[in-house]
């Protein structure tokens, strides 16, 4: 290596330190704005993944990891995080009203302002092409420059007592608008010096921060002293008021330090360990129906994959058939129902399948006497969401089913006709085990899709009929998602127990889906192996 | 910087239109824009949006999620002058009032009451034993009387508290949580009583809305049990149509739950100042008041000059007189668990558990902590 070529090869690694200088500098900044707004998550988020990737992109150590890093940080944001999230939420007391820590409240609460006794009546008056701002107050009364609306640049009120006797149209509401956009946000001086804020449209008041930190601390009537940040004095009601750990707001205290009085809203987030699950467990209200609901989910799931999976190939092995002339119109047909949009088709079925009226209902009336009653009948219900949901999936499969039979050689179908195996002989040992190999991704995201078709049971019938003695309300033809959605938005709100029967939904569906698919993997093997 | 808008979330069962009309009055006069919207599952949003900063500046909806949102710390409290708290019908605006404090204003009371047909009954019947009679006359035209959907909470209950049953204890119009009266007096002879209409087959076990509304409107089907939301539609039928009270069950009134419609300024709004400006000087007046009962009736109007301007109306005296006998709906927090659980015990009707257990077991998972008691 020549002299020269040495030292340009420095200079490009001069270049890039100060490109990795440059990085760090821009990484360090975003952190600290991240935290500084108090979002501690996304800012551990930000740091992890883009120091991660300083480290596979600019080092030759993380070299081997490039072409994986995008997708494993795509995972680990998207997927990941959000179960953390989850299992985090059903660990607390997370709702509405408790949504943020307790140092937040705490700032928030400080924040807070109440209207003392000092209150003025105010008027916009108009005085010509300009306006005057009075003030009145039992016989106190105020006047202030006159000034224009918009504003001219750096126009301030000024106060003078007097104006009790001037008598001035009021402005009209467009201009009181304008007053309150351009005056409002800033504090009204008197002359004696104390500072009014705007209230509403008709008053300005003297405000006084509602709260505020005891510095000193607080001594207890038996002595102990409190002086922790989270504990306040309330300037209005003068209380001391405490953040109470146990219900996740702050409550005044009395002499002795014990809780009274009604909860200070907002409360704030808590750590409740295992009560949501312990809760889950303990009551037969809340654990049969979950249990109940996970089965049908996970049957649900099972069954439309093997009906969708079985309707596709036969009819894809149909489609083949070199007699059909329509063949290309036949299969188009065959693929309308992925082709319509399942809002339309999931709404057009419910419409079609009312007993007593429905077009579909009338027809297996007719030809089986009995329709299913799937308002009120379990099994029907469930009959029905399956059936749907293999109307919607098998398009989906036989079109991947077609493309795969046409890549099979047509010598493996000489070889075996000249061995004497029949056409259906053919289909389980030569099309069956070609066609499931290529397709089996296809199906785990089949599987998982349907583990999770929140749109199908929410449009249809919304999961009823509704199982007796469940509470929170549950219905037989429920999902675990349709479950978990009407406990985490209905009137109650309850995120934690909604998050944590997810994540205990999630952790059995994924043993026995996982389960599943070794089994269904083993079987294909060893199938393949008799063969070979 | 620009003047941000002020936004309203209303249901549209609810007057949009009357409502589109006062907005328009207030953007002349004021150069502020308000935008009407009307989301979807509106009251489970508004606790999830509000605290971000997404919410309306004002929600009009009913009293009964004042407990739970003002709790949540999602509502603006107001501050009523003596003159203009005289201004409201007293109990429409102590239906707003939770821990000591008021949130928003009331606009309209509505109450429960029987619409019938007048070419069908001659006069409406006062007590059960007069609409037993004409069922029987009804029936043998091979037409109905009285149907309900027995599935609706708000339509079933008074069947149920003609005989005692109320959701839960209060004093004055405090509510107390802890203290439910599903199984109070004799209520379980209530579920026999909606049981015995099924098992005649007076009610059939499934029906909605719109199939009732359409028997009515074709003059299949007498009487049925209307919310003032109703009353427009009913005037347009093209036969007369009167309103009555809910009649007496074995002497006893059913007690229909009195519901206040009322304007709720979100606590996190940015401009609470206009809310409240909007809300007391065009919603809240005779001519915006008017406005919202042109198109969508408000029962029983909450404010009191515009109340005497409509006080001969039939249907609102009607509706006032009801008010004597109606429960209001309590605005604790857990009168959505009651809707709840009320919701799961309807349809046990038609099995064969005993009445006064189906109570015993709603009763159970309402009051959850009395349930951990011996």
């Amino acid at each position: 290596m020549s002299l020269n070529q040495v030292s340009e090869c420095n200079k490009q690694r001069k270049w890039l330190s100060l490109i990795d200088f440059i990085l760090c500098m821009a990484i360090i900044v975003v952190s600290v704005v991240l935290i500084s707004a108090l979002e501690y998550v996304f800012a551990v988020l930000f740091i992890c993944i883009s120091l991660s990737g300083m480290w596979v992109y600019r080092s030759r150590a993380g070299r081997p990891y490039r072409l994986m890093y995008p997708a494993l940080a795509a995972i680990f944001s998207f997927s990941v995080l959000p179960l953390l999230f989850t299992l985090f939420m059903s660990v607390t007391n997370y709702t509405s009203s408790n949504m943020n820590s307790v140092e937040a409240v705490t700032k928030r609460l400080l924040q807070e302002y109440y209207v003392t006794e000092v209150k003025y009546d105010y008027q916009v008056l108009a005085d010509g092409e300009l306006y005057r701002l009075k003030l009145m107050r039992d016989d106190e009364s105020y006047l202030s420059n006159q000034f224009s609306l918009p504003p001219v640049a750096s126009q301030a009120l000024s106060l003078r007592a007097g104006g009790a006797s001037l008598f001035l149209p009021e402005a009209d509401l467009t201009k009181q608008v304008m007053f309150r956009r351009y005056f409002a946000s800033e504090p009204l001086v008197l002359p004696s010096g104390q500072q009014l804020t705007r209230l509403d449209f008709s008053a300005y008041g003297l405000v006084a921060p509602r709260y505020r930190q005891l510095n000193e601390g607080l001594v207890l009537a038996n002595g102990t002293m409190l002086h922790d940040v989270n504990t306040l004095f309330d300037n209005q009601t003068e209380h001391f008021l405490r953040a109470n750990m146990t219900t996740g707001f702050f409550h005044a205290i009395d002499g002795q330090g014990e809780f009274i009085g009604p909860p200070v809203t907002p409360g704030f987030v808590l750590l409740k360990g295992a009560d949501q699950y312990a809760a889950i467990i303990s009551d037969p209200a809340m654990l049969l129906p979950l249990l109940k609901v996970l089965l049908w989910t996970f049957m649900f799931a099972l069954l439309s994959l093997l009906g969708s999976f079985l309707i596709g190939l036969i009819l894809a092995q149909l489609t083949l058939n070199p007699l059909t002339r329509f063949s290309y119109f036949y299969r188009g047909v065959l693929l309308l129902p992925w082709a319509i949009p399942p809002f339309v088709s999931i709404l057009s079925f419910k419409v079609l399948l009312t007993p007593h009226g429905g077009e579909l209902a009338n027809l297996l009336t007719l030809l089986f006497s009995t329709t299913p009653d799937w308002a009120n009948d379990a099994d029907s219900a469930r009959f029905t969401l399956v059936g749907l949901s293999i109307w919607l999936g098998y398009p989906y499969v036989m079109l991947l089913v077609l493309a795969s039979l046409r890549r099979i050689p047509s010598i493996y179908y000489e070889t075996a006709a000249m061995a004497g195996y029949g056409p259906i002989q053919r289909f389980i040992h030569v099309t069956f085990p070609l066609v499931i190999k290529p397709l089996k991704p296809v199906l785990v995201a089949l599987f998982a899709f349907n583990l999770h078709n929140f749109v199908l049971v929410f449009l249809f019938n919304q999961g009823r009929p509704v199982m007796l003695d469940a509470f929170p309300v549950a219905g037989y033809s429920q999902l675990l998602l349709n479950y978990v959605y009407s406990i985490a938005f209905s009137a109650e709100q309850n995120y934690a127990l909604a998050s944590a029967i997810t994540s205990f939904g999630l952790v059995l569906i994924g043993l026995v889906a996982l389960g599943c698919w070794r089994w269904l993997n083993n079987e294909i093997n060893t199938t393949r192996g008799r063969r070979v | 910087m620009a003047q941000s808008p002020l936004i309203i979330w209303m249901s549209t069962q609810q007057s949009v239109s009357g409502v589109k009309t006062i907005a328009k009055r207030f953007e002349r006069a004021s150069g502020i824009k308000v935008i009407v919207q009307t989301p979807l599952f509106m009251d489970a949003k508004f606790p999830l949006f509000a605290p971000n900063g997404n919410g309306p500046d004002i929600i009009l909806t009913y009293h009964h999620q004042i407990g739970l949102w003002a709790s949540h710390g999602l509502l603006a409290n107001t501050e009523f002058s003596a003159s203009s708290f005289a201004k409201y019908v007293p109990l429409a605006i102590n239906s707003l009032k939770y821990r000591n404090q008021y949130y928003g204003y009331p606009l309209g009371i509505e109450v429960l009451s029987l619409a019938y047909n007048k070419n069908l009954v001659s006069n409406p019947p006062s007590s059960w034993y007069e609409m037993q009679y004409w069922q029987k006359i009804l029936s043998r035209q091979g037409k109905k009387s009285l149907v309900w959907d027995y599935h609706d909470t708000e339509l079933s209950f008074p069947f149920l508290s003609a005989y005692g049953a109320y959701s839960f204890a209060h004093s004055g119009f405090t509510f107390n949580g802890n203290h439910s009266g599903l199984t109070a007096a004799n209520a379980s002879r209530g579920i026999d009583f909606i049981r015995a209409l099924l098992a005649q087959q007076w009610l059939p076990n499934e029906v909605n809305q719109e199939q009732i509304e359409r028997e009515f409107r074709q003059q299949q089907q007498a009487m049925m049990l209307v919310k003032p939301q109703q009353w427009q539609s009913l005037k347009q039928l093209g036969f007369q149509v009167g309103l009555s009270a809910i009649p007496l069950i074995n002497g006893e009134s059913p007690k229909p739950f009195i519901n206040v419609y009322s304007a709720l300024i979100n606590q996190y709004s940015t401009q609470k100042d206009i809310a409240d400006y909007f809300i007391t000087n065009y919603l809240t007046t005779e001519q915006g008041l008017a406005s919202l009962d042109k198109h969508v009736s408000l029962g029983v109007p909450a404010y009191i000059p515009y109340l005497n301007q409509v006080a001969s109306n039939p249907w609102i005296q009607v509706s006032f007189t009801s008010l004597k006998y109606g429960q209001l709906t309590p605005n604790i927090p857990e009168i959505s668990r009651f809707f709840k659980v009320m919701e799961g015990v309807w349809p046990q009707l038609s099995s064969h558990r005993p009445s006064a257990d189906i109570l015993l077991d709603a009763e159970r998972k309402l009051l959850p902590a009395k349930a951990e008691q011996p």
